[in-house]
């Protein structure tokens, strides 16, 4: 067979297999947060308490222990890498299918203003377009680039989503297998593994605080008022205050949130200054906390919640009295 | 510019395009002004420096060759300490420099201290010094001419596909390569996509996935225990392996396409029985390098020792071959520990043959590659560490699994995974699995097309299924 036949089969064959790959991984990879993007953008199921934010929320806050201490009826939204923007689409997509909650709890790190890249992925939503916010605010903020378009198997080098990792947690069916991680009502354990010395910045960064970050903030606070809703704004739990040392506009970021909430009379409750973050054996890297963590923070904001947001009292097993 | 990055796939094609589409005349030239491009990705002005030295080669090439004794030796002296100074000032200065400080510190002499150069090593000049002093030697010994068109000279020298990390080509091996009209050959096209294909799956999808891991523990070793660190150390061995044996594939891939030769840099190294045999596998133009210019010459200058000759020739030739893969004492220790085993297996040739005589070659193969490859592997500890109390500490570490209970647990990290970690068994599987199926080169004729296709196509999807797509540095690149 002349070389250049072999060339054009191999490359043909080639992009056969890795479309086939691609099919199966998506398909697989959807399952793992099948389940929660339903409930958020599919099924109206009542929530009175919505938690929102990005993954300081997906990996810290267990409704299952949550719930306990509150007696709310919640829901994890959070989405990994989700700025402002990001959280705003959530937010009106998820108000679209469902009732307003009662409450909400935005928890804003340091990257919330930071609206360099709107979205970090746009591949999970892609299979709920018929929510009109999120094929409006998609189709803007983050077309799929042509690439991906012509040629779809090409998702496997977009380092934003890690098909690979989360096809592999979908093969053994939701994630038992691998580590303690599983999922409830949004959301993900993080395994028990324990920072270590290896895991701590190093590195100064950067991460500007856009106006259009600002406006999206006080937009979901107007929101939030016209729709009585009760909002609690917190900061994220952090190891040792390691990540705020090293990113550069981290007294900026902190300022503007202490501002904005002080003039629209809302609480923010500073996460990082509480003595979980002292103790590396909560964290599985400085910004993440591991499954303990995130069973102790569960509680620790499940009793903040009750007493900012008044909700009723509860008893002894944290368990609502009615 | 660096092979596994956007910017490369997309410069070989239009270079190799613009090669083929080009009068004769005009390719060296073509390709001189493509590696230019090539090394000025990384620091531009640095280029300069690269081209001073070409410019210094090319005139000390003619001049060495027109001259007569004794004036002859002083040119090709002089020239050559230029690029050994030149070397010593970029990569070896801070190094001396610090040492000499903290001698003086030590003897509590305080006053005086010699300054520390804020300098970024110039990419490519470690090898570019040994290609340069080779075409001054091999002119001087009459081997070769020296060449007349600078253009051509020049375009050899630099490259693009072995300017940075080789293979080290001989002078008179490359050089009339680019006097030839190389014409479009399907052939050398497919081959050359082949290998191209085989250095890009070795670097990203197991070197760079391996990296993940083995940086972050030679990064902060202390807080690992024997399992991890056994598995970082055997983990860099493969990385190494991949990474550079990659790197050549790509480069010698790349140049097969436009029509060139290069010589082979690896053989199935961890195939090796005795440490000298994995010399002649590992990096093998180094070898050959070290061989004709440093090896060969001490020892004839000493052959009156006889065994002793040989001795200070291996240790000579391997304290400096640790000293040229990086400026730190771990290199040094590196080289010095392959010296030792060099004169080990040299002084003991004679009974370890007579040991092996009444045994089955099975029985003498196995054990001497199992050893050799844990003596390479122990060797690389000083390689990769980021100092001698580290790599000790590594050494120390290791024979103490006793400390941790095993589990599979054990060797996890948080920032590596379960999927990367099985992912980079199967694959370092794969790799040995095809080194096996596959006798000659990769890079030989397949005569069977679906084989051929098969094993292209499958390996162009892991590269773009499990590619790790950080653009990441070669390892010899940043020595």
């Amino acid at each position: 067979m002349k070389p250049f036949y072999r060339i054009i089969l191999s490359l043909l064959l080639a992009c056969i297999i890795c479309q086939l790959a691609f099919l199966i991984a998506s398909r697989e990879a959807g399952k793992c947060e099948h389940e929660k993007m339903d409930e958020l953008f599919v099924r109206p199921t009542a929530y009175n308490c919505l938690l929102l934010g990005s993954s300081s929320i997906h990996y810290f806050i267990n409704p299952a222990i949550f719930d306990r201490v509150t007696g709310l009826h919640s829901i994890n939204s959070g989405i990994d890498g989700a700025n402002l923007f990001e959280v705003n689409m959530i937010l009106n997509a998820y108000l679209l299918v469902h009732p307003a909650p009662e409450y909400i709890v935005l928890t804003l790190d340091l990257g919330s203003f930071n609206l360099g890249q709107k979205i970090k992925t746009s591949m999970p939503y892609r299979p709920y377009l018929s929510n009109t916010i999120l094929e409006k605010t998609l189709e803007k903020a983050a077309p799929i680039p042509w690439r991906f378009r012509l040629l779809p198997f090409l998702h496997f080098t977009d380092d934003e989503y890690p098909i690979l990792a989360d096809a592999l947690k979908g093969l053994l069916e939701n994630q038992q297998k691998l580590g303690h991680e599983f999922q409830y009502k949004g959301y993900s354990t993080n395994t028990l593994l324990e920072m270590s010395n290896a895991d701590t910045i190093t590195r100064f960064m950067s991460q500007p605080v856009d106006e259009e970050g600002v406006q999206l903030l006080e937009h979901i606070i107007d929101l939030c008022n016209s729709k009585n809703i009760k909002l609690l704004l917190t900061s994220a739990p952090e190891y040792n205050k390691n990540y705020q040392r090293h990113v550069l506009d981290s007294k900026e970021i902190f300022k503007k949130i202490t501002h904005i909430a002080s003039t629209r009379q809302l609480d923010f409750v500073r996460e990082d200054t509480l003595r979980l973050c002292e103790h590396r054996e909560f964290f599985r890297n400085t910004e993440h906390l591991n499954t303990s963590g995130a069973a102790y923070y569960s509680i620790i904001i499940g009793n903040q919640v009750r007493k900012k947001l008044n909700i009723g009292s509860t008893n002894q097993d944290g368990v609502k009295k009615r | 510019m660096i092979f596994n990055s956007f910017e490369f796939l997309l410069f070989f094609p239009l270079v190799a395009l613009l090669y083929f589409l080009m009068p004769h005349q005009y390719r060296a030239l073509h390709l001189l002004l493509a590696s230019c491009i090539f090394y000025m990705a990384f620091i531009p002005t640095y280029i300069l420096l690269l081209l001073a030295l070409v410019l210094l080669d090319y005139g000390a090439g003619i001049l060495i060759e027109r001259t007569a004794q004794p004036k002859k030796k002083s040119i090709y002296l002089a020239s050559i300490s230029i690029h050994l100074c030149v070397l010593f000032f970029f990569k070896y200065f801070n190094f001396f420099s610090e040492s000499i400080n903290e001698a003086l510190s030590s003897f509590g002499l305080t006053t005086s201290h010699l300054p520390y150069l804020h300098l970024i090593l110039p990419l490519a000049l470690s090898f570019h010094t040994l290609r340069s002093i080779s075409y001054l030697i091999e002119i001087y010994r009459g081997k070769m001419s020296a060449e007349r068109n600078f253009i051509v000279y020049a375009s050899s020298a630099l490259f693009f596909p072995q300017l940075i990390n080789g293979p080290i080509e001989k002078p008179y091996a490359l050089i009339p390569q680019f006097k030839e009209n190389h014409l479009f050959n399907t052939e050398n096209l497919l081959t050359g996509l082949r290998l191209m294909l085989w250095g890009f799956f070795k670097k990203v999808v197991i070197a760079d996935r391996l990296a993940l891991y083995v940086n972050t523990v030679y990064q902060h070793p202390h807080d690992f225990h024997a399992y991890t660190l056994s598995l970082a150390v055997l983990f860099f061995s493969v990385q190494l392996y991949c990474d550079f044996s990659g790197y050549t594939d790509i480069a010698i891939g790349s140049a097969r396409i436009l029509g060139f030769r290069l010589s082979p840099n690896f053989n199935k190294p961890f195939r090796s029985k005795s440490m000298a045999e994995f010399w002649r596998r590992w990096h093998i133009t180094l070898t050959v390098w070290y061989n004709d210019y440093l090896f060969k010459p001490i020892f004839a200058s000493m052959s009156s020792l006889r065994d002793w000759s040989v001795v200070i020739a291996l240790l000579t030739t391997f304290l400096l071959s640790g000293l040229w893969h990086g400026a730190q004492w771990t290199f040094l220790a590196y080289g010095l520990l392959h010296g030792s085993i060099l004169v080990y297996e040299y002084l003991t040739r004679n009974f370890r043959l007579k040991l092996s005589l009444g045994l089955k070659s099975g029985w003498v193969s196995v054990p001497s590659m199992i050893t050799v490859f844990i003596l390479i592997t122990f060797s690389w500890i000083f390689f990769r560490a980021q100092s001698i109390s580290d790599s000790i500490y590594v050494i120390r570490e290791l024979g103490h699994f006793w400390k941790t209970p095993l589990s599979f647990s054990a060797f996890l990290l948080p920032s590596f995974g379960y999927t990367n970690f099985i992912l980079s068994i199967l694959f370092i599987a794969l790799l040995i699995i095809i080194h096996m199926l596959i006798k000659g080169e990769i890079g030989a004729r397949w005569d069977n097309a679906y084989a051929d296709i098969a094993f292209c196509s499958i390996i162009l999807s892991l590269i773009l299924i499990f590619g790790t797509s950080a653009s990441s540095m070669f390892i010899y690149s940043k020595l």
